[in-house]
């Protein structure tokens, strides 16, 4: 674990080891994000390079007093991967293993109907459920009021669980 | 009536709490003994819970996957390692500008014994290809600090100039510099490729183990594909794609050549290699104090004609009689030109330095017309 502080200040200040350091430790998990959030997992690699790109090359933007670097890079990466949603063209098909290889290598239906929602959904539920961000960090993290954070994930909890029981058509993923 | 009964149950307006309350939230006491009464409500709070735990449990799964390597580049200015290197490589940046065949390492079919990805094998074969799948090889001795190797060329219609240089190993992990560019062929900057162009550009850093694949992408060309291998030593010939004792036709190749003049060595390039492939092309050795030879398998204006047996040329320049010695086989012909450029010097340049160019761009004045250059 490392104190944001700190680490914000060695990154900022050029230390590519503390920076590697903070990568080996937060990417696997925000790759996992990313995957799941674009169904295809060399686009998650591109998106999380880009992100740690981004982030080393002009490292502004992160305020400690706002919230966690946690959630500062998860809320970066999110962008990134809307930014990605929007160049995809709706006739492109989708990725090879999507969502097969949640079935094949995590053998879980739910994780299936995960990947039936919209993006929007997915990583506001992912970022809850799998990260543990709070409804405060959340509303840091997508820039949306509390309230808009308990309503939001309500809708997606509902939609998730329509498309697990069977109750609701796919919606396909796409945005 | 009962709180089952759905008439009576507000079911949609508490929804939104017990997601709430699934989320850890405290809920108003209202909501709250509703969802205690409401077998609907609890069915709903239970199907949430599972679908956080079972998201959790599928991560869980996948954080152990190898991290690809990350690209750092340096924000700060330091005189590096490889600044200082290139301040002693033989061969200049203004050679590399004008390297058509600009080869330092490139990929080779000798025999060399591949140590497996985790060894202790010390020379790191780099194996990398463009988006036109030609394989391209460099070699770096991991035993010794600023091992830097270049590739400058076309690739896939594109002109690229890559310097590589290992910057770390530990174990199979390798953490590799790269500075790279590339234009297209026939733009100003193509023209002028070479270590002084790519010298500028940022150097990044990747990190990537012995066995697995890197791939980086690089403006302008696309996907470089890059896999590394141990392997016992660095082979004797990089200088050419299918490396044999015998030189190809046309080729003249020189290693590591001592030059004497009437039985007392004048020049000395010790581990300095290239090769040129044709008769357009020479091969440049520039010894210090002593000037410039271009050595061609096709006739140069002011050339002599020099007889090539194995490792050794033999001419005579001005009465004096000199002998190139070499570490294999030069040419496939017993007859070669040299032509020798006394107290020649390149501005700004290093001394002692071996390359091969293209005739007409470094001495056009030696060009003899197109049909004593065709093949």
């Amino acid at each position: 674990m490392f104190d944001d502080r700190e680490l914000w200040k060695q990154i900022s200040a050029g230390d590519a080891g503390a920076f590697d350091a903070w990568y080996r430790e937060s990417a696997p998990r925000l790759r996992a994000f990313l995957s799941h959030l674009t169904g295809s997992e060399p686009a998650a690699d591109d998106l999380m390079q880009e992100t740690y790109t981004q982030i080393w090359r002009r490292p502004q933007g992160f305020d400690p007093d706002r919230g966690t670097l946690r959630g500062w890079l998860f809320g970066i990466a999110r962008k990134q991967a809307a930014e990605w949603w929007r160049r995809q063209r709706p006739s492109d098909p989708l990725p090879d293993d999507w969502p097969a290889r949640a079935i094949t290598e995590t053998n879980s239906v739910l994780a299936d109907a995960f990947k039936r929602l919209q993006p929007d959904e997915r990583a506001l539920l992912w970022l809850r459920e799998v990260e543990g961000h709070s409804y405060a960090e959340l509303a840091v993290i997508l820039d949306v009021p509390i309230g808009t954070v308990r309503s939001r994930l309500f809708a997606a909890r509902e939609a998730l669980r329509d498309v697990w029981h069977g109750a609701a058509p796919m919606k396909g993923g796409r945005s | 009536m009962t709180n089952d009964d759905p008439r009576n149950c507000p079911c949609d307006e508490t929804a939104e709490y017990v997601s709430s309350l699934a989320d850890g939230e405290t809920i108003p006491p209202t909501f709250a003994q509703h969802i205690g009464a409401c077998a609907a409500c609890q069915t709903r709070l239970t199907d949430y819970l599972a679908m956080g735990a079972e998201l959790r449990r599928v991560a869980s799964l996948e954080v152990d996957a190898p991290l690809p390597a990350l690209p750092i580049e340096k924000r700060r200015t330091t005189r590096s390692l490889w600044q200082k290197g290139l301040e002693t490589m033989r061969i200049p940046k203004f050679a590399f500008a004008l390297l058509i065949l600009a080869v330092v390492a490139l990929a080779s079919s000798l025999t060399m014994v591949k140590v497996g990805a985790h060894s202790s094998g010390s020379v790191l074969m780099l194996n990398f290809t463009g988006p036109d799948g030609n394989p391209h090889q460099c070699f770096f001795d991991t035993t010794k600090k600023d091992y830097p190797c270049g590739f400058f060329g076309p690739m896939a219609a594109t002109s690229v100039g890559f310097d590589f240089r290992t910057l770390a190993r530990n174990g199979d992990d390798i953490q590799l510099g790269l500075r790279s560019a590339a234009y297209p062929i026939g733009s100003p900057e193509a023209n002028h490729m070479g270590n002084a162009l790519v010298d500028n550009l940022p150097e990044v850093r990747y990190s990537f183990e012995v066995g697995q694949v890197l791939k980086i992408n690089v403006e302008g060309l696309g996907t470089l594909t890059i896999k590394g291998e141990w392997t016992d030593h660095v082979p004797t010939l990089i200088t050419d794609a299918q490396a044999q004792l015998d030189p190809k036709p046309d080729q003249v190749r020189i290693l590591s050549p001592l030059l004497l003049k009437d039985n007392q060595v004048i020049g000395d390039m010790a581990g300095g290699m290239t090769s040129d492939d044709d008769r357009s092309q020479a091969v440049w050795i520039n010894y210090a104090n002593v000037g410039r030879f271009l050595i061609s398998s096709a006739p140069m204006k002011g050339a002599v004609q020099a007889y090539a047996q194995l490792n050794r040329v033999s001419f005579q320049i001005d009465g004096e009689n000199y002998v190139l010695l070499t570490g294999a086989p030069v040419s496939r012909s017993e007859k070669i030109w040299v032509l020798y450029q006394p107290g020649f010097k390149l501005p700004n340049g290093p001394d002692n330095f071996i390359t091969s160019v293209d005739l007409k761009q470094i001495a056009p004045e030696a060009v003899l017309p197109q049909n004593s250059l065709g093949k």
